[in-house]
């Protein structure tokens, strides 16, 4: 049985925790997905952003989405941080470490995890771009 | 009578200016009624209702979803997580 961890964090993410959580000795392979907030968009400069989260339901949909990971690929551990708040640029906003005997696997179900992020979680982007803020228009919600 | 906690996040806070609400909503509403309903409530809805899901109970709800007394619903614009 594999070994799961998420969590929405108002602190700041270490991406080297994620990929420690997720050692085995029975891994050959580790991915480690690091989502950053960059700099640009296409309505110019962005200053920063911030996450607004129904965190309880972001959550439990975090667990059903690792869930899924386990029963289509044979990885040993899966962590999943995303970030809400205010972040500044550079900051990580999300991290995906997936450990698996082969890399294949692990690369698969890194991917999976991190699309999966972006289009199943109840989280929200306002990015501040010339001292205004505005949500980044997204994409409804998947099951 | 369905009694729910409705939650709005994103835009649609920005729209109905609060969190969160208690509404009634009729017996044994669906989804799309108490969505028809929040936008008669709150008519700044209207430009982006096309867009809206809900959740209940923290689930995503499809558009025939029975909602109870006492359930939750989440207002939920297109998303944008990563």
């Amino acid at each position: 049985m594999a070994r799961v961890r998420s969590a929405l964090t108002r602190k700041r993410i270490n991406p080297s925790n994620a990929m420690r959580e997720v050692g085995d000795p029975a891994a050959g392979g580790t991915v480690v997905f690091v989502g950053t907030i960059r700099n640009r968009s296409e309505f110019g400069r962005v200053d920063g952003l911030e996450y607004q989260a129904y965190k309880k339901m972001a959550e439990k949909r975090m667990k059903v989405i690792a869930a899924e990971v386990t029963k289509k690929w044979p990885v040993k551990k899966v962590s999943m941080y995303h970030r809400e708040g205010r972040l500044g640029i550079g900051e990580v906003s999300v991290v995906v470490a997936v450990s698996s005997t082969h890399r294949a696997e692990a690369f698969e179900a890194c991917r999976y995890a991190i699309d999966r992020i972006k289009t199943g979680l109840p989280l929200w982007k306002r990015e501040r771009v010339r001292g205004t803020g505005r949500w980044v228009e997204g994409k409804p919600i998947r099951a | 009578m369905a009694r729910v906690k409705v939650i709005y996040f994103a835009g649609a806070r920005d729209i109905v200016e609060k969190q969160a609400e208690f509404i009634e909503a009729g017996a044994n509403p669906t989804a799309t009624a108490v969505l028809q309903l929040l936008v008669s409530l709150h008519p700044g809805l209207k430009p982006m209702a096309r867009s809206l899901r809900l959740s209940v109970n923290q689930e995503i709800a499809e558009p025939g979803h029975r909602i109870k007394d006492g359930d939750e619903v989440g207002v939920l614009p297109p998303v944008a997580g990563g």
